[in-house]
C-alpha cells in the first residue's frame, strides 16, 4: 500500500484561470487531417495547453491516449471523449476530437448516451477517482452490468485535486488530508473502494490496471480498451504531485501481473484485484453481448412483427405535418 | 352540460379499476364522449381505490361534480362516495359486503349480490368486475350484445375460455336483473361517433406526440404517474428502431439524453417530482452546453415524496427557475389530453429550434384520464430538425457562436472539422473554458435571450368566452378543463366572462396573454397548488390585483368551485388580493 505523506499545502490553484486574451485570441484550431495520410499522435493534440501540475501523471494519460489513437488510425472526428469533473476530467479539451465535459460524476451515463446514439464511432469516458468512485459510483456498477461498448480510463490519484487534497474514496485508510485532518492508525473508518474488484463483480468484461509511469504499456492498454467488444475499465495510477505525490511508493512496488494469470478466469481475476495495488495488467477479458446488440436484437424482433399501436399512429399523425 | 357519471369504487386488487375501464370502452363504443378520473392507494396491494367515467354526447372538458350510478364493492365505498351521488342517482352495492347501507332517500339504492352471484352463476371469483359492469350496463339499458362486443374487443386474442368466462359472467348480471324484474334505471342511447376518435390517456398522448415529432431517443426511470411513458415507449420505440432504455436513476436518464442530443437524436426522458428535483444539475448542463432535450414532469403532490398517485400543480417554481444560475429553458404545459399531443409536437420543436430543454408539465390527473378525442392534424405544424454545422461553418468551427438569433449550428460526432467539447463551465465561443466577465455576461446574454420569442408559436394560447370579460379567469395545464365548464356555465347565464390559458409558462406569452390579463376588470388565477404558484409569476410580469383559487387537496379543482369565485367576483363578494406576500393574511383566515 502507498504510503502516507501529510497533505501538503496548495502549491498553486489547479488551472482555473484563463486569460481574458483568450476571448480576443482564441487558440489556433487543429489541422483537420487529410485523407490518406496517416495520423500521428500529434494530429490528436487539442486546442488548449493542459492546465495540469507539473509532473501530474495526466500527462503521461494524455500521452498514451494521443498514441493509442494513432496507432489505431482513428480519425478525430470519429472519437468522443466524455468526462466528469476534476482535474482528470479536463482531458477533453487536451485532445483533438468530439468531446463534452458534463456534471460531476456523469460521464458513463452520458458517454452511454452517445453511444447509443451512434455505435459505429469511438467513445472514452475519461475522469478521477472522485469522479467515477464517489459520486458516480452508482454509475460505474450499472454501466459495468450494462457493458455497452465503450472505453472508461479512470485516472486514480487517491485525492481530490480540483478542490485542493480532501480525502477521496480510493484514499488509503489513515490517510490525513485537509477533510481528514485527524486520520491516522485506528481514527479512520473509511475503507478505500477497489475499483478493479468493483468493476468485475459489476459484470464489466474488460478490466485492466495502468501506470502512468509506464507509457508504452499503458498505450497498448487503452488500445486494447478502446478495440475491446464491450464495457472496458481500465484504471490508471495517475499520482498527484500536489496534494498526493505517491511517485516513489509506485515506483518502489510497481510490476506486472504474473505472464501465467489467467484474465479469463474471473476468480483469478478477483484474486489478482484483491492482491495488489499496484500491479499493472490486464486482470479480467469476457466476452458478452454488448448493450448496443442486446438493443438491436430487441429491435430486430420489433420491427420484424410491423409497425403497429402507437408507433403506427405517429406515423400517420407526422405524416400530416406542414410547415 | 348533461352528462352521466358512473363510479366503481372498493378495494384495490378486487378489479375495480378494470371495471371502469371497462364501462369506459364500452361507452365509448356506442357513441359518448368519456372523461375517466381515478384514484388509487400508492401500495399495491389493498387500500381503496376508484375509477369513474363521465359521458356526454357533448365534449367534456372535466370530471364532473357528482356521480349518477355508484358501484359499491364494499362498505368503505358506501362510506366515502354514498354522499357524493347526485340526488335522483342509484347506489348499486353488494349486501354480503355492505353491512350498513346508506340511509340516503333521495337515491335509488339496489342491492346486488355480487359475490354470491358470481359464485353460483359464474364459477369463477375473478368475474367479480365484468359481472359488476355488465349489471351497470344492464341498468343502463345497454344491450348485453354491446357489452359482449366491447370486451370482445379489449381481450382480442386472449384464450377462448377467458372469452368464454366473460360472457358467462355478462349473461349472468342481465339474468338476474330480468329474472328479479329490475327495471332499467334509464336507457343510454347507442350510437356510432360522427369522426373516428381514439380512446387514450394523457401519458400515451405524450408518447404519441413525442413519436409523431421524431423523438428517437427516450430514457426513464419508473415514478409514479410517468412510468406508463416509460412503459409505452419501451414497446413502441423498437418498432421504429430507436432506443428506449430504463436508467439506473433520474440523473443517468437525463444524462443519456444529453449524450444522445449531443450526438444528434431528438431525446426526452419523463419523471414525476422526486425525478425532477435530481435532474436539476444535468438541466442546467443542457441549458449551457445548448441541448435540446425534452423533460416530461408528470406533477404529483409534493413535497418530498409526497402524495405519489395525487395529482397537484406545484412544480411550476421549480421547473421554471429551478437549478443554480440563471439556466434557460422552456416550460410548457398542455391542457388537456388532445393538446398534450399537440404541445409534445411543439416540445420537440422549440427545444430543437432554441437548442433548449424544454419541460413538459401534466400532472397525476391529466396523465392517467383517459378520454375518446379526435386525433389533431398536424397541418400547420412543422416537425423541426435542429440547425446543424454546414460546410462553411466547419472551416473555423465554433460551437457556441453569436448569431443574431442567439442560436449556434451544432456539429455532431462523424462532421470532419467540428470537433468540439460541449461545456457546462461557462465557455468561449469555441466551448473553451473561459471565465472572463464579458464573455460570461455575452453567453448568459445569449442563452437566456435566444428563447425570448418562444411563445410565438400557434398553440401557445387558448382563448374563451366573451372578449371583454368582466371576470377573466387564467389557469394552466389540466386545470383548464374545469375552468372552462365553469366559463360555459356563467356564460350561458348570460355572464361576460372568459378564460385564458397559455401553452407555455416560460416564457409567458405576451400579446393574446398579458395584455388581456392587465385590461381585464377582475382576474381569478385557479391552480393546485397552495402558494399561488403561476400567480407569482403574472406579478413579476404585470401591476395589477388577482383573485386567488387554489387548492391543494388530491383532487382537481371542480367547475363549482370556480364558478362560485366567478359569482363571487362578478357579484363584488370577493375581492383581489392586493400583494402576492398578503398570502399569509389570506391563508390563515
Amino acid at each position: 500500500m502507498s504510503t502516507n505523506p501529510a497533505a501538503k499545502p496548495a502549491l498553486a490553484s489547479a488551472g482555473h484561470a484563463l486569460p481574458e486574451a483568450d476571448m480576443v485570441k482564441p487558440v489556433a484550431r487543429p489541422a483537420i487531417p487529410m485523407a490518406g495520410v496517416p495520423l500521428a499522435a500529434k494530429d490528436y493534440k487539442g486546442t488548449l495547453p493542459p492546465v495540469w501540475c507539473p509532473g501530474c501523471g495526466d500527462f503521461a494519460v494524455l500521452a498514451a491516449m494521443q498514441k493509442a489513437l494513432a496507432d489505431l488510425q482513428l480519425a478525430p472526428h470519429d472519437v468522443t471523449f466524455v468526462s466528469g469533473i476534476g482535474c482528470s476530467s479536463r482531458f477533453p479539451h487536451f485532445m483533438n476530437a468530439y468531446g463534452f465535459h458534463a456534471v460531476h460524476g456523469r460521464s458513463l451515463p452520458v458517454a452511454v448516451g452517445v453511444k447509443l446514439a451512434m455505435p459505429e464511432r469511438t467513445v472514452i469516458a475519461v475522469g478521477g477517482d472522485g469522479d467515477g468512485m464517489a459520486i458516480g459510483a452508482g454509475h460505474f456498477v450499472h454501466t459495468a452490468r450494462r457493458n455497452p461498448k465503450i472505453a472508461y480510463v479512470m485516472m486514480d490519484n487517491e485525492i481530490y485535486g480540483l478542490t485542493k487534497g480532501q480525502a477521496s474514496p480510493t484514499s488509503a485508510i489513515g490517510l490525513k488530508t485537509k477533510s481528514t485532518p485527524f486520520a491516522g492508525e485506528g481514527k479512520s473508518a473509511d475503507q478505500p473502494i477497489n475499483p478493479l474488484a468493483l468493476a468485475i463483480i459489476s459484470g464489466a468484461t474488460w478490466v485492466a490496471r495502468g501506470y502512468s509511469g509506464k507509457v508504452k504499456e499503458l498505450t497498448e492498454l487503452i488500445k486494447q480498451a478502446i478495440n475491446h467488444d464491450g464495457y472496458a475499465f481500465l484504471q490508471v495510477i495517475s499520482p498527484c504531485v500536489t496534494f498526493h505525490d505517491i511517485y516513489e511508493a509506485a515506483k518502489a512496488n510497481q510490476r506486472q501481473l504474473e505472464p501465467t494469470h489467467d484474465a479469463k478466469d474471473k476468480f483469478a481475476a478477483m484474486k489478482a484485484a484483491m492482491t495488489d495495488h499496484w500491479v499493472t495488467g490486464v486482470f479480467y477479458e469476457e466476452h458478452r453481448q454488448h448493450f448496443g446488440a442486446a438493443l438491436d436484437a430487441q429491435k430486430k424482433d420489433a420491427t420484424a412483427k410491423g409497425v403497429t399501436g402507437l408507433a403506427a399512429l405517429s406515423q400517420k399523425l407526422a405524416a400530416t405535418s406542414t410547415a | 352540460m348533461a352528462s352521466t357519471t358512473f363510479r366503481f369504487a372498493g378495494e384495490s386488487g378486487e378489479g375495480v379499476i378494470s371495471a371502469g375501464e371497462i364501462a369506459c370502452l364500452a361507452l365509448s363504443d356506442i357513441g359518448f364522449n368519456v372523461f375517466t378520473f381515478e384514484s388509487y392507494p400508492a401500495e399495491i396491494k389493498g387500500g381503496h381505490c376508484w375509477y369513474q367515467v363521465r359521458s356526454s354526447d357533448d365534449e367534456l372538458a372535466s370530471a364532473g361534480v357528482g356521480v349518477d350510478l355508484l358501484c359499491a364493492f364494499n362498505q368503505e365505498a358506501i362510506d366515502l362516495h354514498a354522499k357524493v351521488v347526485s340526488p335522483g342517482g342509484v347506489i348499486v352495492y353488494d349486501p354480503g359486503q355492505v353491512t350498513v347501507p346508506p340511509t340516503r332517500t333521495d337515491v335509488r339504492l339496489l342491492a346486488i349480490p355480487f359475490d354470491e352471484l358470481v359464485k353460483t352463476q359464474v364459477q369463477s371469483a375473478k368475474s367479480k368486475n365484468v359481472f359488476a359492469v355488465a349489471t351497470v350496463a344492464a341498468l343502463s339499458g345497454i344491450p348485453a350484445a354491446e357489452v359482449k362486443k366491447t370486451m370482445q374487443k379489449k381481450y382480442k386474442g386472449k384464450k377462448a375460455e377467458l372469452l368464454a368466462l366473460n360472457d358467462k359472467a355478462i349473461d349472468a348480471a342481465y339474468a338476474h336483473i330480468v329474472t328479479n324484474n329490475i327495471p332499467p334505471l334509464t336507457t343510454m342511447k347507442i350510437g356510432h361517433h360522427a369522426e373516428e376518435r381514439t380512446l387514450i390517456n394523457g401519458n400515451d398522448a405524450i408518447a404519441l406526440g413525442a413519436l409523431a415529432a421524431g423523438c428517437d431517443f427516450f430514457a426513464g426511470y419508473p415514478i409514479t404517474p410517468a412510468s406508463s411513458i416509460l412503459e409505452g415507449l419501451s414497446v413502441e420505440m423498437p418498432k421504429l428502431g430507436h432506443v428506449c432504455m430504463q436508467a439506473e436513476d433520474e440523473m443517468s436518464s437525463l444524462a443519456h439524453c444529453l449524450g444522445a442530443s449531443y450526438a444528434g437524436k431528438k431525446s426526452a426522458t419523463a419523471t414525476s417530482g422526486p425525478g425532477f428535483s435530481l435532474m436539476q444539475e444535468l438541466l442546467g448542463l443542457a441549458s449551457t452546453a445548448e441541448l435540446p432535450v425534452v423533460i416530461i414532469n408528470c406533477m404529483r403532490g409534493g413535497p418530498s415524496t409526497g402524495l405519489p398517485t395525487k395529482p397537484e400543480q406545484s412544480d411550476l417554481n421549480e421547473m421554471v427557475y429551478g437549478s443554480h444560475g440563471e439556466a434557460s429553458r422552456i416550460v410548457m404545459a398542455p391542457a388537456g389530453v388532445r393538446d398534450s399531443i399537440i404541445q409534445t409536437v411543439w416540445a420537440f420543436n422549440l427545444a430543437e429550434k432554441y437548442q433548449v430543454p424544454v419541460i413538459i408539465a401534466t400532472d397525476h390527473s391529466l396523465s392517467n384520464r383517459t378520454e375518446n378525442i379526435i386525433l389533431p392534424s398536424l397541418k400547420g405544424t412543422p416537425i423541426v430538425r435542429r440547425k446543424l454545422a454546414t460546410e462553411a461553418d466547419l472551416v473555423d468551427y465554433k460551437r457556441y457562436k453569436f448569431t443574431p438569433d442567439g442560436v449556434s449550428p451544432q456539429a455532431i460526432p462523424g462532421m470532419v472539422g467540428g470537433t468540439h467539447t460541449a461545456e457546462g463551465l461557462e465557455h468561449n465561443e469555441y466551448g473553451n473554458p473561459n471565465y472572463t466577465g464579458s464573455n460570461h455576461e455575452a453567453m448568459i446574454k445569449k442563452r437566456l435571450h435566444k428563447i425570448d420569442d418562444a411563445w410565438k408559436y400557434p398553440a401557445a394560447l387558448e382563448t374563451f368566452g366573451d372578449q371583454n370579460p368582466d371576470v377573466l379567469v387564467v389557469t394552466w395545464g389540466s386545470t383548464k378543463g374545469p375552468v372552462k365548464e365553469a366559463v360555459l356555465a356563467a356564460l350561458q347565464e348570460g355572464k361576460k366572462v372568459g378564460y385564458v390559458v397559455p401553452k407555455i409558462l416560460n416564457p409567458l406569452p405576451e400579446t393574446g396573454f398579458l395584455d388581456l390579463i392587465q385590461k381585464a376588470p377582475q382576474v381569478i388565477v385557479a391552480e393546485m397548488n397552495h402558494t399561488g404558484q403561476l400567480e407569482g409569476l403574472l406579478r413579476k410580469r404585470v401591476t395589477r390585483d388577482f383573485i386567488r383559487l387554489n387548492k391543494v387537496h388530491g383532487t382537481p379543482l371542480t367547475w363549482l368551485e370556480i364558478k362560485e369565485k366567478i359569482d363571487g367576483a362578478l357579484a363584488g363578494k370577493i375581492k383581489a388580493t392586493a400583494t402576492h406576500s398578503s398570502l399569509k393574511q389570506e391563508m390563515t383566515a
